[in-house]
């Protein structure tokens, strides 16, 4: 704390301090519109200087201005940036035209802003309008297809659930995750912020522009800007409301229980042939319940999914947003609620609620002729969220999966289940060990609830002593607190599953991390040059972060309403309790930034960041992170005035590095675990002897992974800015991984983590945008493609690979994703298949070299397994790459077209050069899982099929072996949005009303693709940490949802 | 102005020093530093127990099953996908790292007592022999980790420090010097303490019993695989058959275990003997795991808190007897509960037992036998997709029910597991008297007549001479299942004799009757591949073994 109160003194001293100005004469006037409406909030500067003023609400202005000036420029967002000689007037009134071009947005670039066309690093500023236009229910979607060299997928499809995000391809197996800040406070996600609440988004894509935050930006940087307070403003009031309703958007078809029943006869009827023997039909009679009816056709089963899918899933969203200011006082905020019921989980707590609340404001406390002296403000956002309960997770923690699985011959519900209290049916003769997943969802998750709060907030001061030296001190919080409740009755399903006793458990997490940020900046205008400064100090702490969670059995009650701790009758000896407090992470920064520019012509920044870490040992704590950027506007120079077809043209380039940080902490430590080495000794088998290890290899030297950049680009506006052209070219290199590669076992305990890989992200990005008018027939078109191309280029141990996770596709099977030097991250590793055995001369020709058949035993129906290394043998020694989950080309358009007050929005994306590995069911452990309809592609006679092998009961070599029978291409493209609308005030223009949209909206209506899965958009990888590296695995989890909706947009 | 100049630059300089470089530092709440550790009794007792707990390993690497699985006993068996079971079986090797978990473990247990070793000076114990016993303790469990390792893999990599190095496999005398080193360490260390004298709540400990039990074993393997006659011990000592056969004389003599009156009360079903048929018409009573079995010397302990500590790795519970119960299917016994099915026994092994011998069927259930009671009846076969199926499961290692749920579960009451896989607990025997007997027997003492009468009269068969060729029988059907067999055969060089013998074994494989040959590879000598990812880890150091 000395820290701050070190600060405080500075500021109050600055608070006292007066500056003197020179006197001189009043300039005033109004500024409006084309169509002769005022502008409030344009900027009135002295050209040369940084004296100025903003205009009021009814556009109007007064300036004080010296003898010496000469000219006044008007500047606002969206306008064409206007210069007026001043001569001898006192009056000057300007009509500002708008800027096709918006050149003179400005765009987030680290503890300030820039304007757009002086920019010399790569970013993507989305403006928040367009965010909310989506209809979204958290913002990370809506950047999907608008931002290039972002790649965003969703993890599953179920609300309020989090998308992978990666920036420029995937930098490090650890976390790949860029950096989120908002407004300035650094947060782990923003899937819980109001789309309605944001003002923009800029993406910092290379390191000149993400090197200001050093360390934590080797992934890239996510700036949100929440809606900010708007000075000299009438109160804007603006309602948005949508009801929208969801729909499965792909059905996978599942078997009916005939299909099912015909199928499994097939597998039984292959295993006897197989082994030469008679076919011993299956007696399902005895198996499974109402077989008679389901011959006769009149049962034709469970439709399990059915009876999950939630007819009524719907969305819906309001928000309230009000903004307003005077010159000294101006404040934004907003109040939204959205309610959205998942497609899955019918008869659950499926619902995502979540209400956000924001207040952000700012007050000139003093104020000398124009110049801001002292000013403070604050932002806050408090966001309340439940999350659906439904399991999604892996195999082994997934409704979704045990529902596709099910077999349509378990009935529903029991026709006489007095005895066992439920009215679920029980386990099947046929499957006694398959449990109802529809009531093994409804017991384990339904009698559940969760709140979820985080506040994100902050204070500045801005004291700006003197015209163009400004020090901003702000700091900020971001704190979360929550709980969750969960009762789970007393149920029997099947033989190995129920519960004797109810179970109730209570869950509670808080904690917040402070940054306190400290920058003084400086601008100095000499002629023709441009020099700004920016110098600063951050120190951000994780001050706490507790959790404590606990679980008994036998409640009193025994009902959900009463299912608290204190109801239990006693403490079971499976109560589990824990609790920690994971604070006292911290990190130290200086940083510095210089740019300098001649008559906007030449452009050049160099910055400068110094990160400490708590993470490292000393000697190691310390990263530095250089960038340079430079940028030339050609279309400045002289001899590019003389025509007419391009417009503006900036060429750019930047080199930097950025840092990051995320890693287990004490990896430097020796120290002793005391996980999983409980032993018991003694008579009684309840007492723990806890047991105590050396957890790890320690490693003194870790410390910072490091990104390197180089990116080149340009920005050019042709036909009089009709069309607008970004082009990019970049190699990333990320060195130095935070990876705990695997170390010998014979250490004894768990491999160091250390700095010890790298990959290449090489890529380009193209964004084109076409914008004409044709009287009242606007239109804009934007497309994007970005093509990225991500490979291993060193893992520092002696084996050289990362392993995946065994047992993914299906319990039995071996880890399939893996990083390796020369290949992607986390590439698919498998056989390579070369199609069926299609018959007995194709068995008798599936021999080695020397003859000698690959498999003794193989017939025809087989796969046939490629030697890939020509040794005569087919082992793990064959397996090669067969797939890469990583997109190679990332598209997106939007066509924005208006007509008077319709309007039309279509929004696409796509991703193209990536593979997909797919099963729907455990296929070798569980052989009476149910299956789609794909099964019928199976091989079943000479010329059936090249691909799928013919079925059996029993798992074989063809389905155990992870090949690339398994693997599809990827490839889709999406139509994820088309909103169709009105704006009434263009029909009654006296409405006292800015704006009045009415609009439907369908989203993913249309996807083009060949994949046949549910969703060709797999963002899934594994859900174990240590694995988040692997994607692109499709097991059939949650799906996506299609959704119509109705909206109203009011402004007042 | 110039104000305002000065204090621009107060703030620069106030930026550039206000924070002390103690912000920086973290204090780990969590762990304690390994250099402060081990500096009382209670810190190495929590150190010991670490070790202790890497003994059993989970999945098909549980010690135990491996051998089971790998001897002429016991077939691959349970489903048609469970390869680990029949990569073990029939010596080869579909997943690179089938034997990585043992391997894993027995290495975790090595660094551990290494810790205890180096670190013990530090520890201010007030009690000598206090400290001795814990010392004695770490030896052994090292010399059980070296020997575990030197068994299933042959030649491994020697560390006795607590270091991280890529060493090579070390010479077969110096891994067996360093074995029976450890154990001759552990029993002079260890307090001659009488079993009864023992207190119950160190259960679970080993004692200078177990360690002179185990110094024979080694000895008897060491010397027999690899034909020596005397061992030089780690610290150049010679270790001569003389000074094993004083140790077991000496354990024998004085450790105060003995045989159990009826060889099947050892066993959780005899505790069945109300539903049971077989228990009940024996009039069986379970001797329990509370201190009254003076026949078990050296056990491991599980409790009621197993769990997933990942999808497919089970902590805390036996799970050898997960994976060698009867495959069950989830079908309903009265008295045995689902398994899935591992190692169903070799008809030959039913077969070989001698008339009248109570072991027989106080070691395998034959399914189609009534006095087996309602499983005779009821059993399904297939259950699951079985395969090697055979109709005999061995029934030292077996879920037993009770009352209709895990028999653990009826003993001690609520909050024990209520799933079927985490709620098996019985002691995992490791070394039990009989065998000490026997190996007493097996290397010549002079009451070797006595000791080899002590186990056949106990099940009431009458005597014979003792020789080497009865001592082999009596091996077999005494510690049928309990892993011993399979090291015996390659010490004895019987290997290849005996697995000649076991083909064409009638199974069912899915309910089709078919034959089944165990497999045996002599090329690899017997033992186990290394973990393919540790010999690539190893960059080379590490040679995969012969034949693999």
């Amino acid at each position: 704390m000395n820290f701050i109160r070190s600060h405080l003194v500075l500021i109050l001293l600055l608070v006292f301090q007066v500056a003197a100005f020179a006197q001189g004469r009043k300039i005033s006037g109004t500024v409006t519109d084309a169509a002769n409406e005022s502008l409030p909030g344009v900027n009135v500067v002295v050209k040369g200087t940084t004296i100025g003023t903003i205009t009021d609400i009814d556009g109007k202005y007064s300036i004080q201005v010296n003898n010496t000036a000469k000219e006044l420029v008007f500047s606002f967002i969206g306008y064409a940036e206007q210069a007026v000689a001043i001569g001898s007037n006192t009056t000057i009134d300007v009509v500002l035209k708008e800027d096709v071009q918006q050149l003179n947005e400005v765009v987030a670039i680290g503890y300030g802003v820039q304007k757009k066309k002086l920019n010399t690093g790569s970013s993507v500023n989305v403006n928040g309008e367009n965010i909310q236009k989506l209809n979204t229910s958290n913002p990370i979607d809506a950047l999907k297809g608008v931002s290039a060299g972002v790649n965003i997928t969703q993890s599953n499809g179920q609300p309020g659930s989090d998308a992978k995000v990666f920036i420029r391809g995937v930098g490090t197996i650890g976390d790949a995750t860029p950096l989120y800040i908002v407004d300035g406070v650094s947060t782990s996600s923003i899937t819980h912020l109001a789309p309605s609440d944001i003002e923009s988004i800029d993406i910092l894509k290379d390191a000149a522009s993400a090197a200001i935050y050093g360390s934590r930006a080797a992934n890239g940087v996510i700036l949100v800007t929440t809606k900010s307070a708007k000075q000299n403003k009438r109160p804007t009031i603006s309602y948005d409301f949508y009801n929208g309703w969801h729909s499965v958007a792909k059905k996978p078809e599942l078997l009916n229980a005939q299909q099912y029943i015909e199928i499994m006869d097939e597998c039984n009827k292959n295993y006897y042939e197989s082994k030469g023997k008679t076919v011993r039909e299956i007696k399902w009679d005895t198996q499974v319940p109402n077989y008679d009816k389901i011959v006769s056709g009149e049962n034709t089963g469970t439709d399990w999914l059915s009876e999950m899918i939630d007819k009524d899933a719907y969305v819906q969203s309001h928000a309230v947003n009000i903004t307003g200011g005077t010159k000294m006082s101006s404040y934004s905020m907003g109040f939204s609620r959205l309610d959205e019921v998942g497609v899955v989980g019918k008869g659950t707590n499926n619902e995502y609620k979540r209400t956000n609340i924001r207040l952000n404001s700012d007050h000139v406390l003093w104020e000398n002729k124009g110049l801001n002296i002292v000013k403070v403000g604050e932002t806050l956002s408090f966001t309340n969220s439940h999350n659906p309960t439904v399991r999604t997770g892996n195999i082994y923690w997934n409704d979704l999966h045990n529902v596709m699985v099910a077999s349509p011959t378990l009935p529903m519900y029991a026709e006489d289940n007095s005895d066992l209290a439920t009215p679920y049916h029980y386990a099947t003769n046929w499957n006694s060990s398959e449990a109802n997943p529809i009531a093994l969802m409804i017991y384990n998750t339904k009698e559940s609830t969760n709140s979820n709060n985080s506040i994100l907030g902050s204070f500045y001061t801005e004291i700006q002593p003197i015209s163009n030296l400004v020090y901003r001190s702000q700091f900020g919080i971001n704190a979360w607190y929550g709980n969750s409740r969960s009762y789970v009755p007393v149920f029997t399903l099947a033989k190995e599953t129920f519960t004797t006793k109810d179970k109730v458990s209570q869950s509670m997490s808080q904690g917040y991390n402070w940054t306190f940020t400290n920058t003084i900046s400086y601008k100095y205008l000499l002629g023709k040059h441009e020099i700004s400064g920016l110098v600063g100090n951050e120190a951000i702490r994780n001050a706490q972060s507790l959790s404590l969670s606990t679980s008994n059995e036998e409640t009193i009650f025994g009902d959900y309403e009463h299912a608290y701790i204190d109801n239990a009758k006693t403490i079971s000896s499976n109560t589990s309790i824990s609790g920690r407090d994971d604070y006292g992470w911290a990190m130290l920064s200086y940083f510095g930034r210089l740019s300098y520019n001649y008559d906007e012509k030449y452009m050049f920044t160099a910055v400068l960041r110094a990160d400490g870490s708590s993470k490292f040992s000393e000697g190691h704590k310390w990263g530095v992170f250089p960038s340079v950027s430079a940028g030339w506007v050609a279309t400045n120079e002289n001899f590019m005035k003389n025509q007419s077809v391009i417009s503006f043209l900036k060429i750019r380039g930047s080199w930097g590095q950025n840092g990051n940080q995320n890693v287990e902490d004490y990896q430097y430590l020796s120290t002793l675990s005391y996980t999983d080495a409980t032993y018991y000794f003694g008579t009684n088998k309840t007492i723990k002897t806890l047991g105590a290890y050396p957890a790890r290899v320690p490693n003194y030297d870790i410390t910072w992974e490091t990104s390197e950049q180089t990116d080149l680009g340009f920005d050019a506006n042709f036909f009089k800015s009709k069309l607008n052209i970004s082009f990019d070219w970049y190699r990333k290199d990320t060195r130095d991984w935070l990876v705990e590669a695997p170390a010998l076992a014979s250490y004894g305990t768990d491999p160091a983590a250390i700095n010890g890989g790298s990959v290449r992200n090489t890529g380009i990005e193209i964004v084109a945008s076409w914008h004409q008018n044709i009287n009242d027939f606007k239109y804009d078109f934007t497309a994007s493609l970005s093509k990225n191309k991500n490979y291993v280029i060193d893992i520092a141990n002696e084996e050289k690979i990362i392993h995946g996770e065994a047992n993914v596709l299906s319990q039995g099977t071996s880890e399939m994703s893996r990083v390796e030097p020369n290949l992607p991250i986390g590439y698919f590793w498998g056989y390579k298949t070369a199609g069926i055995l299609q018959n007995d001369v194709d068995v008798a020709n599936y021999v080695n070299a020397d003859g000698v058949p690959y498999f003794k035993d193989s017939r025809p129906g087989d796969v046939i397994f490629v030697d890939t290394n020509k040794d005569g043998k087919i082992s793990d020694d064959d397996k090669v790459m067969i797939g890469d989950p990583n997109p190679d080309v990332i598209i997106g358009f939007q066509l924005n077209t208006s007509y008077k007050g319709a309007y039309l929005q279509v929004s696409a994306n796509g991703m193209f050069g990536h593979q997909i590995a797919k099963s729907y069911r455990s296929f070798v452990d569980s052989p009476k899982q149910n299956y789609t309809t794909e099964v019928y592609n199976r091989w079943h006679g000479e010329g059936t099929s090249n691909k799928m092998p013919i079925l059996t009961t029993t798992p074989t070599r063809n389905t155990i072996n992870v090949s690339d029978i398994y693997i599809e291409d990827g490839d889709f493209m999406r139509i994820s949005n088309i909103t169709l609308g009105y704006d009434f005030k263009a029909l009654f223009k006296q409405l006292p009303i800015g704006e009045a949209r009415l609009y439907v909206s369908g989203k993913n209506l249309f996807t083009f693709t060949k994949y046949s899965g549910m969703d060709p958009e797999v963002g899934y990888g594994s859900s174990n940490k240590d694995y988040d590296w692997q994607s692109g695995i499709d097991l059939g989890l949650y799906p996506s949802a299609r959704t119509y909706l109705i909206g109203l947009s009011i402004t007042f | 102005m110039k104000n305002i100049r000065y204090i621009s630059l107060l703030i620069l300089v106030a930026l550039v020093t206000s924070c002390g470089e103690n912000f920086l530092e973290k204090k780990d709440l969590y762990e304690v530093s390994d250099e402060t550790y081990y500096s009382n009794p209670e810190e190495v007792q929590t150190a010991l127990a670490a070790a202790y707990s890497t003994l059993p390993t989970t999945g098909v690497n549980d010690a135990l099953l491996i051998a089971n699985l790998m001897s002429d006993d016991c077939l691959g068996g349970g489903g048609s996908g469970d390869t680990g079971f029949h990569d073990i079986d029939g010596f080869t090797n579909s997943s690179e790292d089938l034997y990585l978990p043992i391997w894993q473990n027995c290495y975790k247990g090595i660094l551990r007592v290494n810790m205890i070793i180096y670190r013990i000076d530090n520890a201010k114990y007030s009690n000598e022999t206090e400290k001795n016993r814990d010392l004695g303790e770490a030896y052994f469990l090292r010399g059980v980790f070296y020997l575990r390792l030197a068994q299933i893999f042959g030649n491994v990599p020697l560390i006795t420090l607590p270091d991280a190095v890529n060493y090579p496999k070390a010479e077969t005398s110096a891994l067996f010097g360093q074995i029976l080193f450890d154990f001759k360490k552990a029993i002079e260390l260890m307090p001659s303490t009488k079993y009864a004298d023992v207190s119950t709540d160190r259960l679970g400990h080993a004692t200078k019993w177990a360690a002179e039990g185990f110094i024979a074993r080694a000895f008897l393997f060491y010397t027999g695989k690899y034909n020596v006659s005397d061992a030089t011990l780690a610290d150049g000592t010679t270790l001569t058959k003389s000074d094993v056969i004083a140790y077991v004389d000496d354990c024998v003599a004085n450790s105060g275990h003995g045989l159990i009156p009826d060889f099947r009360n050892q066993w959780p079903y005899a505790y069945a003997n109300t539903t049971y048929k077989y228990a009940v018409d024996n009039k069986l009573n379970w001797v329990g795991e509370t201190g009254d079995n003076v026949e078990t010397m050296f056990a491991l302990k599980f409790s009621p808190y197993g769990g997933w500590n990942s999808p497919t790795v089970i902590t805390y519970s036996n799970q050898l007897t997960l994976y060698m119960g009867i495959r069950t299917g989830g079908k309903s016994y009265q008295d045995f509960g689902q398994g899935w099915g591992g190692g169903p026994v070799n008809p030959q092994l039913f077969e070989s037992f001698e008339a009248g011998d109570p072991r027989k069927a106080g070691s395998i259930t034959d399914v189609t036998d009534p006095n087996e009671g309602d499983i005779s009846t009821k059993y399904v076969w297939n259950a699951d997709n079985s395969v090697h199926e055979t109709g005999l499961w061995q029934k030292k290692y077996t879920p037993i029910l009770v009352n209709g749920s895990g028999m653990y579960n009826a003993i001690l009451g609520a909050g024990t597991q209520t799933n079927y896989q985490l709620w098996n607990m019985q002691d995992e025997v490791l070394l039990r008297f009989a065998d000490v007997l026997l190996m007493g027997a097996e290397l010549g003492s002079a009451k070797a007549q006595d000791y080899f009468d002590r186990v056949r009269t106990r099940v009431g068969l009458a005597t014979k001479t003792v020789s080497l060729d009865a001592i082999k029988d009596e091996r077999r059907h005494e510690l049928a299942f309990e892993g011993l067999r399979y090291y015996d055969l390659l010490r004895w060089h019987d290997e290849v004799a005996a697995f000649a013998k076991a083909t064409n074994i009638k199974v069912q494989n899915l309910a089709i009757e078919d034959t089944y040959s165990i497999t045996y590879r002599p090329e690899t000598n017997g033992f186990a591949p290394i973990p393919e990812s540790q010999v690539k880890l190893s960059d080379g150091i590490l040679v995969q073994n012969p034949g693999w």
